[in-house]
């Protein structure tokens, strides 16, 4: 860096036509925030220097030989009702409207019915679907046609039995915040693979959940890791735009002018953080391209858009499942698409169907053109939700729905790495326990990390004065989902 | 069983020379470039035992002995064959802890495991025999004996061996401080480590940077030109010593330092959790910064947030002072558990109050006792029995309506001064003393044995029979509790505080886990410094100025930050202090600092929360609540950030992206980080983006409008030094290049300006050409770090 030839910094990319490409973890060496490479090499860095080179971020692994490059986690915000569309309970349906018997609701806590709530049987039909014979409900027509591909885990149980805790618990391993969502994890573990864009992007339809900006944070991890949100309306990410009258131009004008004096300010200090900074502004000038490209549907085909049932310049869970494709297209590690509106203490025999049309279709679209474009072989998708909901009617209402179940409710994955036509786990005749092979929220996570390549119990970082992992102290891999 | 023999396997003993080569090659380096033999022997006691018993001993010790090998002590580890005394090339142990991070063989296999010198260290050791002393007995934890003074090296003048200023923009050096005085003791401790590590001291920084450094460390604002230049007038010893005491005396200086307690505290607007509501606690944050400029004691600072509302004739002050308890985040979701939401606050408050005052992670104790430190889980809910006693925070309005939970808890009214007699604020109020009980496994579903509030009993002893002014304690209450912690007797509490203070000001603490001081930590890497400072604090009075005084006007801290390669490659991260501190600026600080350049802060001081714009939709529905973000009236958004609400569920995205925390827990620390999101926001966030047309506006209404004129003045006020020749040449091109750029173009540019009306054509150039010169300022590398 001492030798810095001003002549560099001239012509009309001023200093970022010369810059290395950088992925969006590697511009960041000499400060705190450095993803997997800061992992491998700590202060190691002159202790083993060439193993370290030889590890970039994107390339290679961490602990074993990974399955998944990346991922698609789609959370329904509020809790679907798994009794409804992957729990078939044919006891429940006959004994529908009876009151549950009181050895099922003892020792139980739930969050708004009584204990002496009525029975409530699911309305809509099963089905075998595909050559697995996977079950799914009747509300969920076109994720049939694609059941084959789906390893759904039925037995999954959490902590947490109200929306914000348990939406923190089963993305950060803790129901309070302060902790970094499983999407800081993957990215500070792996890096990115794109120069151009976050290594973890957050895309929401509707409002986000109870927790808030929270999901997504990096907590302690260095900030570079927090999920950016990808806005559908407004600026794509937040000040993108260039404020009005100030054209791409001008900008540009700014930022060689900018690069020039700070290359200066470098001869003089040596601070290494100024060629990190200068990286920054050229990364925010490309993003300021490539964003708005990548949110535009308008280049795809009508076909797509059909399939998908997108809506151009509308803020829809269809529109995300198409971006979520271009995301992960363009390398983006994590993808998390947040979904509103899933928590129907009432009128569930309307709401539930009206939300599933919402994501039915876009979903089924998804994994196929995944398929299709040889990309689902190596991205894992995740649709889960922060618990589930119980097999008692909740009769508060105008008209009835189901309240919060931490006990037993359902996830399912697919792709990269995960056996499709699965079912794992299973709950008793009335849907509140697991009777066979529970799958707690620290195993879910210590399996999607193991299908990224990554030991949950070897993946830690130091703060508090301990060293923290996604799993706490518990997580076991799902081995009975993988192919 | 895996052999520990058959570890060696076929482990490459070229990879491993190779290692110690690089190892040697990168360290004990003089500044000058010359090799500096490193042959003693390590310390056992201080410096290898620490070690051992940091990395190894949870597996490899008296609890467990994985792989069947130990190495606490000098027989089993000789059994274990894997230390090869005078041979470490041959020393398995060695090979492993020198692994790269993912290596399958690495040791420890979990964590950062050790940095270079450690490796380095134990390296040492085991060629120089691997001896283990027969009367070595393990020693109690440093950080649990009291701090002492021992007697400071005479080091002479502390600038003695600093080679030729290297100043910026052609200054001057500035006078010598050779003076004995408490802060030359700071210089003698960190002096006499330099030459160990190769080191030489910097010279002195520039008067410019230096003013520039003084301003943010203790108001978090960059200095006026006119401050800049009186100093760089006269830079003497007496001229700095005024500004010092000037800047201390600031009302400024309590919202700079407020920041850093409120992130301790986790101060926030808002409930945090899906019921995000507001809530009114900002008089706390008042009470904060008022305490702080009024140079509270800090023993006093601590008992009236922790039980003010027990002092005897407590007063409103008082009162406020303990809502740094009620900062702790509240679960009022419909359908929570209000009792579940009690013991989380109570968990909170004991997790929050251990790491603060006593640097240490209690919260492993909560569901066993804890591995490395000497804390039970009994003794963990003794202390939590201490805050077992107050209000319900959270609760049901009608008992059988779970959706009717509302949030409760003692509020005081705020009369004048504290406020205008209808606001209130969240307060601490005693009601009845519960029966606290050891929860099995951390849950409080499963309460076991009952126990009393006490103390940890590694420390000094509880006192409840108080002989201050205030009378007896009746009993182990939070009064006692509040006072045990700053008990003279307590070796962390004075200890943890100046290491984060030291830590503030040169971005690495002389003990670099400030949240830790437990056997799991960093031991300081000055402990005699360390403990100096530790018990001048407490000699002193508890003054924190005290104490900021004599840091700030130590050698130490006036070195230049400015450093050559070799000292960079020597000591990357300056933990030897071989210069001045040199880091990027807080996400409060780049806010307020920028709108100070603007010449747009308000410095309007506290009161309730302000909202500056931000982009729409942000604060939205959320669990069935809408929550509208008001953008404040004239003015008021741009007062310092430390007022911008926070609303955890929502935070100030402009903070955040500067590594803010969104104060759902205690940060002690927070990150330091550089993405583009950070330049997107410099770039266009409305707000700074209202700061440069501001300055544009300015420019174009002046008539003396000769553009280097205006560009060096900007600079002056962004660097606090004036630019160079080649730094005005790149600036006054952007800006003619601008100028022409814009006259005359198609497409619309900007046609007037909020404050300066319509602009005609001419202007219509100059102003774009002014807006884009304020914009590459305000975002220049050298505006956003403290030099």
């Amino acid at each position: 860096m001492s030798e810095v030839d001003s002549q560099q910094v001239d012509g009309p990319m001023g200093g970022g036509e010369r810059l290395p490409r950088r992925d969006w973890c590697q511009g960041l060496i000499g400060l705190s925030g450095l993803a997997a490479w800061e992992l491998l090499t700590r202060d190691h860095r002159v202790a083993w220097g060439a193993e370290a080179a030889s590890i970039e971020p994107g390339e290679g692994h961490l602990h074993h030989p990974a399955t998944a490059k990346r991922v698609i986690y789609l959370h329904m915000i509020g809790a679907p009702s798994q009794l409804d569309l992957f729990d078939e309970k044919p006891e429940l349906v006959k004994r529908h409207g009876e009151p549950c018997p009181e050895e099922i609701t003892k020792g139980r806590d739930f969050a708004f019915i009584g204990k002496t709530s009525k029975l409530g049987g699911s309305p809509w039909r099963f089905a075998q679907h595909g050559e697995s014979g996977q079950v799914l409900s009747e509300l969920l027509p076109h994720l049939a046609g694609v059941a084959d591909r789906l390893a759904v885990i039925r037995s999954m149980h959490t902590e947490e039995i109200n929306h914000a805790p348990a939406q923190m618990f089963l993305h950060s391993g803790f129901g309070r915040g302060g902790r970094p969502s499983l999407g800081s994890w993957v990215t500070y573990g792996l890096g990115s693979e794109n120069a151009d864009l976050p290594a973890y992007v957050v895309l929401l339809s509707g409002p986000p959940g109870g927790a808030g900006t929270s999901l997504w944070t990096n907590g302690f991890l260095p900030g570079v890791h927090q999920g950016v949100p990808f806005r559908s309306q407004g600026d794509a990410v937040l000040f993108l735009t260039n404020p009005q009258g100030h054209s791409e131009g001008d900008r540009r004008r700014v930022l060689d002018a900018l690069g020039r004096l700070n290359r200066l300010h470098e001869r003089v200090s040596l601070d290494p953080e100024v060629e990190t900074r200068i990286s920054q502004y050229e990364m925010a000038f490309r993003m300021q391209a490539s964003v708005p490209e990548l949110m535009s549907l308008e280049g795809e085909t009508k076909r797509t858009q059909e399939d998908y049932g997108v809506t151009p310049g509308k803020v829809s869970f269809a529109n995300n499942c198409l971006l979520a494709r271009r995301l992960v297209e363009r390398g983006v590690r994590l993808v998390e698409l947040f979904d509103a509106d899933w928590d129907h203490h009432g009128s569930i025999e309307t709401r539930l169907p009206s939300k599933c049309r919402d994501i039915d279709r876009p979903i089924a679209a998804l994994l196929r053109d995944l398929e299709q474009r040889g990309l689902l072989e190596d991205t894992l998708v995740v649709w889960a939700s922060e618990f589930g909901r119980t097999p008692l009617s909740q009769a508060d209402r105008a008209a009835p729905g189901r309240d919060h179940h931490k006990d037993a409710f359902a996830v399912w994955l697919a792709g990269g790495g995960v056996r499709g036509g699965v079912s794992h786990g299973k709950t008793d005749d009335f849907g509140m326990d697991i009777v066979e092979s529970p799958v707690h929220v620290h195993d879910l996570n210590a399996t999607i990390l193991h299908l990224l390549g990554i030991d949950h119990e070897r993946l830690t970082y130091r703060s508090q004065g301990r060293e923290f992992r996604l799993t706490d102290v518990h997580g076991r891999v799902v081995r009975e989902v993988l192919r | 069983m895996l052999s520990v023999r058959g570890w060696l396997g076929n482990c490459g003993l070229r990879e491993f020379l190779c290692l110690v080569g690089i190892l040697w090659a990168g360290f004990g380096r003089s500044a000058s470039g010359t090799e500096v033999p490193s042959v003693e022997e390590p310390d056992f006691a201080g410096d290898v035992y620490p070690l051992l018993q940091r990395f190894c001993f949870e597996c490899h010790g008296r609890d467990r002995d994985e792989a069947g090998l130990r190495l606490d002590s000098a027989a089993e580890l000789m059994a274990g064959g894997v230390v090869q005394p005078e041979s470490a090339e041959e020393s398995e142990l060695i090979r492993r802890i020198g692994l790269p991070v993912g290596h399958a063989d690495r040791m420890p296999p979990v964590g950062e495991g050790l940095d270079r010198e450690q490796v380095v260290t134990l390296t040492r050791w085991v060629d120089r025999g691997a001896n283990w002393p027969e009367s070595f007995e393990a020693p109690p934890h440093w950080a649990y004996q009291p701090p002492r003074r021992v007697p400071i090296p005479d080091a002479g003048d502390p600038f003695a061996s600093a080679g030729a200023s290297t100043s910026v923009g052609g200054h001057e050096e500035m006078g010598r401080i050779g003076v004995e005085s408490p802060s030359s003791a700071i210089d003698r401790w960190v002096r006499q480590r330099l030459p160990e590590q190769g080191l030489q001291p910097a010279s002195p920084a520039a008067p410019e940077s230096l003013v520039r450094r003084l301003h943010f460390d203790l108001i978090g604002l960059p200095p006026s030109p006119a401050a800049v230049a009186r100093f760089v007038a006269d830079p003497s010893e007496a001229a700095y010593q005024r500004l010092v005491d000037g800047l201390l005396a600031n009302p400024q200086f309590g919202e700079r330092w407020a920041r850093h307690w409120l992130d301790l505290a986790r101060y926030a607007d808002s409930h945090g959790f899906q019921r995000d509501d507001l809530r009114d606690l900002w008089a706390y944050r008042d009470w904060v910064i008022r305490a702080i400029n009024e140079d509270m004691p800090f023993d006093r600072f601590t008992i009236e947030q922790l039980a003010g509302d027990l002092l005897p004739g407590a007063g409103p002050s008082e009162r406020i002072a303990t809502g740094f308890h009620r900062c702790a985040p509240t679960n009022v979701e419909a359908g929570s558990i209000p009792e579940e939401t009690r013991v989380m606050q109570l968990i909170d408050r004991v997790n929050t109050t251990a790491t603060v005052w006593l640097g240490t992670t209690l919260q492993c104790a909560q569901c066993h006792d804890h591995k490395y430190d000497p804390f039970g889980i009994e003794e963990y809910y003794r202390l939590l029995a201490f805050f077992n006693t107050t209000e319900i925070e959270a609760d049901l309005t009608s008992p059988d309506k779970p959706s009717s939970i509302a949030f409760r808890g003692p509020r005081l009214v705020l009369d004048p001064p504290f406020g205008d007699g209808q606001a209130t604020t969240l307060v601490m109020a005693e009601a009845e003393r519960r029966p606290t009980r050891i929860f099995e496994r951390g849950d409080y579903r499963n309460p076991g044995e009952l126990v009393e509030p006490g103390t940890p009993r590694v420390l000094h002893p509880l006192r409840t029979e108080v002989t201050e002014a205030g009378g007896p304690s009746p009993d182990a209450d939070r009064l006692a509790l509040a006072r045990w912690l700053v008990d003279p007797a307590n070796p962390l509490v004075a200890r943890v505080i100046v290491n984060r203070w030291w830590g503030e000001l040169f971005g690495r603490p002389l003990v670099n886990t400030p949240e830790d001081f437990g056997a799991q930590g960093d031991r300081p890497t000055h402990p005699e410094l360390l403990d100096d400072l530790a018990i001048g604090f407490v000699e002193g009075g508890w003054s924190m100025k005290r104490v900021l005084r004599r840091i700030v006007t130590s050698a130490t801290y006036r070195q230049s930050s400015l450093s050559d390669e070799e000292g960079l490659r020597a000591d990357p991260d300056n933990r030897w202090l071989s210069r001045g501190p040199r880091f990027r600026l807080d996400a409060e600080m780049i806010r307020d600092n920028a709108l100070a350049i603007a010449g747009s802060l308000d410095h309007e001081m506290f009161g309730p929360p302000i909202r500056p714009p931000q982009p729409a939709g942000l604060w939205t529905k959320v669990g069935g609540e809408r929550y509208d973000y008001q953008v404040s009236e004239a003015g008021h958004p741009y007062r310092r950030g430390i007022y911008i609400v926070i609303k955890r569920g929502s935070p100030y995205p402009s903070l955040i992206n500067f590594d803010a925390p969104n104060r759902l827990d205690c940060t002690v620390r927070r990150g330091r980080t550089a993405t583009p999101l950070q330049a997107l926001t410099l770039l266009n966030d409305p707000v700074f983006v209202g700061l440069a047309r501001a300055m544009a506006a300015q420019a174009v209404a002046r008539s003396d409008g000769e553009p280097t004129r205006i560009i060096e003045e900007w600079f002056l006020r962004c660097t606090a030094r004036p630019p160079t020749e080649s730094e005005r040449e790149v600036l006054v091109d952007l800006f003619e290049a601008q100028r022409q750029a814009a006259t005359g173009r198609a497409e619309p540019g900007i046609e007037s300006d909020e404050t300066f009306g319509p602009l005609d054509a001419k202007q219509r150039a100059d102003y774009s050409a002014w807006y884009s010169v304020a914009t590459t300022l305000l975002n220049l590398h050298e505006t956003v770090v403290k030099p």
